[in-house]
């Protein structure tokens, strides 16, 4: 049987196929880098011009808290430089602070802050620096505001800006997570476990995925007569074309994972601990994680053989990968937008029906302590495995696996009268 | 004992009846050719005999194994050749000689098998090089140094000289004729008449399922009056 795994694991891991993964690894890390570099310059301090038109008390105070929150290239009056200074420097905005700025606020009105953008370009990517000019801006407003209420009260400016303060506590799943509000939870446990669904949904195409195409090429290159009339068993065949294409799915999925996992530390890397909030996993959890995705994974291995039989050559082989592909991403996103617990009873119920979300929500409900529908999930999964096992290895001994599977059409009598 | 005995066999496929109580029998040894035209039912008896299909109603054995019993052991003295069979592309001609031999036989004992199946293909150093860039004379080639390499007792050959070359296809019948001699039995179909007569002992006629006439060449040229064994088709099936 190694022989015929060594066969399966060769012919699916060719080197184009090798090279294709390797490739789309390589862009994700690409983009990676390029999110990760747009992401730290969004969070460093931004490069602006200030001018200063009118050159009063306020206007002053503005500036001052312009300067302590950016790196300034240039502060003056002319516009022109500071523009040409900007420009040279590759800095994001020259902000103007105009003439009669104090005067407009010391007489009850609100006074205008202009900012001129230098845009580099239309991408994605460069215009990142907005949101840190803005909130300087404001910063900058409310050392205005400090000062003006200094004037006219003896109270802390700050505590009669801001008199008010909160804390919050969220209880979740009967656990008290302290300073932490629910979306504060709900955005750290699904940004810590979104990475989940996306991975396993990729082991599970790439394995479908392979063992079709198997079954594809070997009715394409009309090697499956000869195999199967080799002296070697029916059942050893399909775990063969299992084992293997598990291999080969585990082989090109983690290629793939490490680009995309570059890709997706790059987004998540300012969530907070998951521990810090009481959420850990122990050991039986990560056996039990890493059940049922074994059993999930042989559930889509052996349903994909079962596909595999409708295959006529390569090419109609992945046409047959759709319903695989198509019932992995949804459970994929059925799983990172909904949480399995708030469902609806008949959304709940199509969800466990899909035998690929269980290892996609078991880390997040282990996380709170749902052993029950890991559990469940898992049996759920060993009984649809063994029923697939059945049907293709009963597939494989008919004369269905050289003739082909056919979907007969009734036909209708038409009745002229 | 009789190399294959085929008795009564009939076999429907969705729905169609494709063989109809159809029966012949093989001597060890022998070249036994099936001729037919096209849908006659070769191919499906064929993959009945090589343990493909299942036996619906009638007998198949083989050197006294039947069908579907003792499948694990006929697939052990069988080889089966199917009409444009290919070989994994991605492996060298030797190690689709090896990978075929592994199933049969480990150690020494292979690699025996092997270069038995190197002599027979005769590609030279070809063999060394990936199948997907054999032409279909040198693909046919090794294919039958991979079927007649394990020394089968029963060779089942599909159409064995389709799609090749008059060269080609002589030296196929050549190599057929040779492991034929060294006790190897034969059941192959064919739709070149020329290469039934000069190879087989005898021949079975099949039509829509149903075999119209068996015997030996000369007796059946005899029997029809006719000067080749084509005549004798085109009266049986016209």
């Amino acid at each position: 049987m190694f022989t015929l795994i060594k066969k399966e694991v060769k012919e699916l891991l060719s080197k184009s196929a090798l090279v294709f993964f390797a490739g789309m690894a390589l862009i994700f890390i690409f983009m990676g880098n390029m999110v990760s570099s747009s992401i730290e310059e969004s969070i460093s301090m931004p490069l602006i011009a200030i001018v200063d038109e009118d050159a009063s008390g306020l206007s002053a105070v503005m500036t001052s808290a312009l300067e302590a929150g950016s790196e300034v290239v240039y502060l003056g009056s002319d516009a022109e430089e500071a523009r040409a200074q900007l420009e040279e420097a590759g800095g994001a905005a020259i902000i103007t602070v105009p003439e009669n700025f104090g005067a407009l606020i010391e007489s009850g009105k609100q006074a205008n802050v202009k900012v001129l953008w230098l845009m580099r370009g239309a991408g994605l990517t460069d215009s990142v620096s907005t949101g840190s000019v803005a909130m300087l801006i404001q910063y900058g407003a409310n050392a205005v505001s400090a000062v003006l209420v200094a004037d006219y009260t003896p109270l802390d400016p700050q505590i009669v800006l801001s008199p008010v303060s909160y804390s919050n506590d969220t209880i979740f799943k009967g656990n008290l997570i302290e300073d932490a509000s629910p979306d504060m939870v709900s955005g750290v446990l699904s940004m810590k476990t979104m990475f989940i669904p996306v991975v396993i949904m990729m082991l599970i195409v790439m394995g479908s995925s392979s063992v079709i195409s198997s079954m594809g090429l070997e009715k394409e290159n009309r090697t499956l007569e000869t195999l199967l009339t080799l002296p070697v068993r029916r059942s050893h065949i399909i775990i063969s074309k299992i084992v293997g294409s598990a291999v080969a799915g585990i082989v090109m999925g983690a290629i793939y994972m490490v680009g995309f996992a570059s890709y997706f530390g790059s987004i998540t890397a300012t969530a907070g601990g998951l521990g810090d909030m009481g959420f850990t996993l122990n050991v039986l959890d990560y056996i039990l994680i890493a059940l049922s995705l074994f059993a999930a994974l042989l559930a889509a291995l052996c349903a994909s053989i079962i596909l595999g039989t409708f295959a006529s050559n390569y090419r109609s082989a992945q046409t047959l990968t759709y319903p695989m592909i198509g019932l992995a991403m949804l459970a994929m996103l059925m799983t990172m937008m909904l949480d399995f617990n708030t469902l609806s009873l008949p959304l709940r119920i199509v969800v466990f029906l899909i035998p690929f979300s269980h290892p996609m929500i078991a880390m997040k409900e282990l996380m709170v302590g749902n052993y029950l529908l890991v559990g469940a999930g898992i049996g759920y999964l060993v009984l649809i495995t063994g029923l697939l096992v059945m049907i293709a290895t009963r597939i494989f001994t008919s004369d269905r696996v050289v003739l082909g599977m056919s979907f007969k059409r009734k036909k209708r009598l038409s009745n002229p009268a | 004992m009789k190399a294959l005995v085929v008795k009564n066999l009939s076999k429907h496929i969705s729905g169609k009846k494709i063989l109809d109580d159809i029966s012949f029998e093989v001597k060890t040894g022998e070249i036994f050719g099936l001729i037919g035209p096209n849908g006659a039912g070769k191919t499906t008896t064929l993959r009945t005999v090589a343990s493909l299909l299942q036996v619906e109603t009638g007998h198949v054995g083989i050197f006294g194994h039947k069908l579907p019993e003792n499948a694990g052991e006929i697939r052990k003295i069988i080889s089966y050749l199917p009409e444009d069979a290919g070989a994994y592309k991605n492996l060298k001609g030797r190690e689709y000689l090896e990978f075929i031999a592994s199933f049969f036989a480990s150690g020494d004992e292979a690699r025996r098998l092997v270069e038995r199946g190197v002599e027979i293909a005769a590609l030279g150093d070809r063999i060394g090089d990936r199948v997907d860039t054999y032409s279909k004379g040198m693909m046919r080639r090794l294919l039958v140094g991979r079927a007649l390499m394990v020394r089968p007792r029963l060779a089942i050959l599909d159409e064995p000289s389709s799609g090749l070359d008059v060269l080609n296809a002589r030296e196929i019948r050549r190599i057929i004729k040779e492991a034929s001699e060294g006790g190897l039995s034969v059941l192959l179909s064919s739709h070149n008449m020329l290469e039934v007569e000069l190879m087989c002992e005898r021949i079975a006629l099949i039509n829509q399922g149903k075999i119209v006439a068996l015997g030996a060449p000369e007796e059946l040229k005899k029997r029809y009056r006719v000067e080749n064994i084509e005549e004798v088709f085109t009266q049986l099936v016209k």
